[in-house]
């Protein structure tokens, strides 16, 4: 095997080839910044481009691009709470809050270092795990994959802040959302009331973005205070402390590795699972947990590491098997056979030096990658310190794009606004919003997962019988009883600390009242779909839903009476919240997505950022433009002429 | 002096043509015929139509510049509505997609467009084959007598789900169909752990995947979906005959042809859902002349020898072309649904559904 290393090395080193990595690691770093695009984007735009080269530059170009999107994402997930590619959904729950704790920069260096050695991680990981791959993952069949999801679903009890019952809804508000659209067990759409664009399902993106970044945004609008909530000193905040906190959290970077690699190796589980399942490990392993949610590095250094470990795994499959694990790997799967090699056992065997070359080309990419974003951490970092209001018309661009990205499609951005305004009322309201989307993320493995095995194996059976399954099934169990009798809410000793500990009753209570509301209105629905295939899902998940949201509900109420809640503390509590600004905020984003329909995307987006600049922020008007026209130049020259994306344009 | 006329016709006709090669060639100079496919980037019918957009603007005169823009949605039906309500007529829209047959002839939710409006420019076919993994049967002579095979697929109105439960039913197979996998490569991983044990899938991923399972003797080829002539008469792909047909493994098993319901259910989905799977069209109102232009194109695509080249590199065979008047009548057929076809079709799919 020795051979192989060394011979897939110097392939990795031959020339063309190192140009074209250094081509597509260049490429991925930016696709990788801008939310929405992702890996798989970037590589299919770029597959024509590697018909007339050679296997291993095609192959080193590729992997360049595909190696690093999960490097670069932590950008917008830490500065912005954005998060660049699926893959950086859980850094953005202490890597924003590091951001505004004046600490992006620390952030940046864990998360660059922690990107570099988890790919390398990876790859040695992979490398060793060769002679049992096999095995290792047809162990893992249906029934497994379901119980996977399930077991990340457990960590619902982790990210729930003080209320599990509200967790545990706004988990089910997850779930239920994966199931609008074709059920794929029986092609019967469900909750899709006519909708067309409902047909196919959520996409994940519009739901993460509106979520998470949209009530960012409000409160930098609003507020007009920087990203940073500390100012600028020079050398308390620098990438040496990530480096150390690197070299401290060790052992977390070591097993966030291993956990990337092998749930890297399944098909099917995909990136946007791996940097929950690591972030999770990160807060169960942690003693001190009091920190995650606003601000721990732990929480930045194992999904990154994962992530870019996860890339190393992903391979395996698609070329031993010819069976890709996701979209990314598909077109990696495309690109070995356009170039005429065979995926198969012969990858693992005679082509092995192939498989090391490209491992190689992903390690290097990491490494490179790692050290190139270093470099540029300095200056990237001062974004955290500039005014809100320069801020936001920029991202709300990359937001809106990012949005639309996925099928190209007017629904993207109004559930893109809808989620906004939910996140915004789930964030006051101290309604947890990351269990919201780890079940939106989870959901769909679970209930096509389910279904299978229901098909395959019967009802409950193969718990016992399959002993993978029956293992996974012990761990859940032990999770969440140790959860309910260990249970601390350690966040109500800190009140103001991370995530759904908010407690802005005016906003809590109309938002469980609404959530009620919409689950009771759903009930029937699901009850009337005749296959059990159809409606089993959904009943199960409105079943949980509606007694813990009415709980949750009536918890409020009695507050809000014990504390004789009253109209003064009603106004006191919407002035806090920016409630009319924040409203306004949305009305801009709503006037933008009806003049995108109206005057295209180039000439409504622009026109949101110039009226912004001079009516909201009352910037001057030669800055307002210049501004506006660079948005508008940016849009078409990179997603329309460079990316090929559908825009609406009216004036053909 | 019928010999002067001749000539003048001749070089006015020349000149006519000469000017409106010129036309054309001034019509797509320098613009952008946009490709629409209803798929995300990096599946393969996006990767399939990249690969062919690659050489289609060589053979459009004027060598306009090509993007494939993805317009995924809908069950793929989106594309085909966005072809008929947002797509231009002016001869630079082209829709090139999977088709919804199954959807047009049961009606599905959401497609509002008729294919059998929207002018045809060219098809091409993605030859499918079954195989079966040999944990239950060792040759296929056993197909019939085995006890619990599993044929796994998508969904029930998939055309691999359909096509496959339907011969399965024809050969009078007891089996489980077990259906929601997310792609083709989720069910091969299945057969893979020994969960699934038949599949339909298409050539390219037998090729290139399964293949290499049959050389271990872990699976094997049970019969490829045949392609349908103008007559409806079914006939053997050269690019699958290494594998029989199902009429010929019908045949080899019963020692007659199929003649059951569901063979002749099988008959009349075939050509609509099966024949054309990757389909050109423009909106309805595109002009003769960039129709014209853009069929002409799409078939010196096929020719091209580099093209070919790459299509095998990529398939391991030249993807069979379906012609216009092919194109023509299979899109009209979509919309030609005898009552009891309909009736039987949706109570089959609503039994599994």
């Amino acid at each position: 095997m020795l051979d192989a290393v060394i011979q897939g090395l110097s392939l990795a080193f031959s020339f063309p080839a190192l140009w074209f990595l250094f081509l597509g690691i260049f490429i991925g770093l930016w696709i990788g910044v801008i939310p929405g695009l992702g890996g798989a984007v970037a590589l299919a735009l770029m597959l024509p481009f590697t018909f007339s080269m050679d296997m291993i530059s095609a192959f080193s170009f590729l992997l360049g691009m595909y190696a690093i999107t999960s490097t670069a994402d932590s950008i917008p997930a830490i500065l912005f709470g954005i998060p660049g590619t699926v893959a950086s959904q859980a850094t953005i729950l202490d890597g924003h809050p590091l951001a505004k704790n004046g600490e992006a920069s620390r952030a940046f260096g864990a998360a660059y270092a922690v990107s570099g050695i988890g790919g390398v991680l990876g790859a040695i990981f992979l490398a060793l795990s060769l002679p049992i791959i096999q095995p290792f993952i047809l162990a893992f069949g249906v029934p497994e994959f379901f119980l996977l999801s399930v077991l990340g679903l457990t960590m619902v009890g982790i990210l729930s802040g003080k209320s599990l019952a509200k967790g545990i809804a706004m988990a089910c508000f997850g779930l239920l959302l994966t199931t609008i659209g074709y059920s794929n067990a029986t092609g019967i759409p469900r909750f899709y009331f006519g909708v067309n664009y409902l047909l196919d399902g959520i996409p994940i993106i519009p739901v993460m973005l509106g979520l998470f970044a949209i009530p960012e945004l409000m409160e930098l609008a609003t507020s007009n205070t920087s990203i940073s909530k500390k100012s600028y000193e020079k050398g308390n905040d620098s990438l040496l402390n990530g480096l150390k906190d690197v070299v401290q959290h060790r052992w977390l970077v070591f097993r966030s590795a291993l956990i990337g690699t092998y749930v890297g190796m399944l098909p099917g589980l995909g990136a946007a699972i791996v940097d929950w399942i690591a972030y999770g490990h990160a807060v169960q392993s942690a003693k001190d947990k009091t920190m995650f949610g606003r601000g721990d590095i732990r929480g930045v250094i194992a999904p990154e590491c994962a992530n870019n470990a996860h890339k190393s795994g992903a391979l395996i499959p698609t070329v031993a098997f010819g069976i890709p694990g996701s979209v990314g790997t598909a077109i990696l799967l495309g690109a070995l056979i356009m170039k005429g090699l065979r995926p198969g056992p012969d990858m693992l065997t005679t082509q092995l030096p192939a498989t090391f070359s490209m491992i190689w080309s992903i390690v290097i990419a990491n490494v490179i990658a790692a050290i190139a974003l270093f470099f540029f951490s300095k200056k990237i970092q001062k974004i955290a310190y500039l005014p809100g209001h320069t801020v936001v018309p920029g991202v709300m661009v990359v937001l809106l794009m990012g949005a639309w990205i996925g099928t190209n499609s007017m629904g993207d951005l109004w559930l893109c606004l809808i989620m906004g305004l939910i996140g915004y009322l789930m964030k006051q309201g101290g309604w947890p919003r990351p269990p919201l989307i780890l079940a939106v993320v989870l959901g769909p493995l679970m209930e096509d997962n389910f279904q299978l095995t229901n098909q395959i194996y019967g009802p409950y059976a193969w718990i016992f019988e399959r002993p993978v399954s029956a293992f996974i099934f012990a761990l859940i169990a032990l999770i969440i009883f140790f959860s309910l009798v260990k249970r601390k809410p350690h966040a109500a000793e800190h009140p103001d600390a991370g995530e759904g500990n908010a407690n802005n009753l005016a906003m809590s209570i109309p938002f469980g009242l609404l959530a009620l509301t919409l689950f009771l209105v759903l009930l029937p629905q699901a009850l009337s779909y005749e296959r059990f295939a159809t409606k089993a899902f959904p009943v199960a998940i409105l079943i949980v839903a509606i007694p813990l949201t009415l709980i949750a509900f009536i918890t409020e109420i009695k507050v809000a009476i014990e504390t004789k809640y009253d109209a003064h503390n009603i106004k006191n509590a919407l002035l806090d919240a920016y409630f009319y600004k924040s409203f306004t905020f949305l009305f801009y984003i709503l006037l933008t997505i009806l003049g995108v329909l109206l005057l295209g995307h180039v000439l409504a987006i622009s026109l949101f950022v110039l009226i912004y600049l001079k009516v909201w922020a009352k910037y001057k008007t030669q800055f307002s433009i210049i501004y506006s026209v660079i948005a508008g130049l940016f849009i078409y020259s990179f997603y329309d002429r460079v990316m090929n994306v559908l825009l609406i344009n009216p004036f053909g | 002096m019928l010999k002067k006329l001749t000539l003048l016709l001749t070089v006015l006709a020349s000149f006519v043509l000469a000017s409106c090669s010129n036309e054309s060639e001034e019509y797509y100079s320098g613009k952008t015929i946009n490709i629409y496919v209803g798929r995300t980037p990096g599946s393969g019918a996006d990767l399939a139509v990249r690969l062919f957009a690659r050489y289609w603007a060589d053979y459009v005169p004027g060598n306009p510049n090509i993007v494939v823009r993805n317009v995924p949605g809908g069950g793929g039906t989106r594309v085909w509505n966005f072809g008929v309500e947002g797509a231009e007529n002016n001869g630079l829209d082209i829709m090139f997609s999977p088709t919804a047959g199954i959807e047009a002839v049961l009606q599905e939710p959401g497609l509002r467009a008729n294919f059998s409006e929207m002018p045809f420019v060219g098809g091409l076919m993605s030859p499918n084959m079954a195989y079966i993994s040999t944990q239950k049967v060792s040759q296929p002579g056993e197909l019939l007598s085995a006890e619990g095979l599993v044929f796994g697929g998508q969904n029930p109105i998939a055309r691999f789900d359909l096509l496959g439960r339907l011969a399965l039913d024809s050969l009078g197979v007891n089996y489980n169909y077990v259906t929601g996998f997310q792609g083709a490569s989720d069910v091969l991983a299945a057969v893979r752990r020994n969960e699934v044990d038949i599949q339909v899938a298409s050539l390219g991923l037998y090729r290139f995947s399964v293949e290499s399972l049959v050389e271990q003797g872990l699976a094997i080829p049970l019969w490829h979906n045949p392609g349908t002539d103008i007559n409806g008469n079914l006939y053997e792909l050269e690019v699958a005959s290494d594998i029989p047909s199902f009429e010929e493994f019908y045949e080899e098993l019963y020692g007659e042809l199929p003649s059951d319901e569901f063979f002749e259910v099988y008959k009349w989905v075939l050509p609509r859902v099966n024949d054309i799977v990757y389909a050109a069209m423009v909106p309805p109102g595109t002009s003769q002349e960039h129709l014209g232009i853009l069929r002409e194109a799409f078939v010196a695509v096929t020719n091209d020898a580099n093209y070919q080249a790459q299509e095998i590199t990529m398939y391991g065979f030249n993807l069979p072309v379906i012609n216009v008047s092919e194109g023509e009548t299979i899109m009209s057929g979509l919309y030609d649904v005898p009552d009891d076809i309909h009736e039987f079709l949706t109570a089959y799919i609503d039994q599994v559904r």
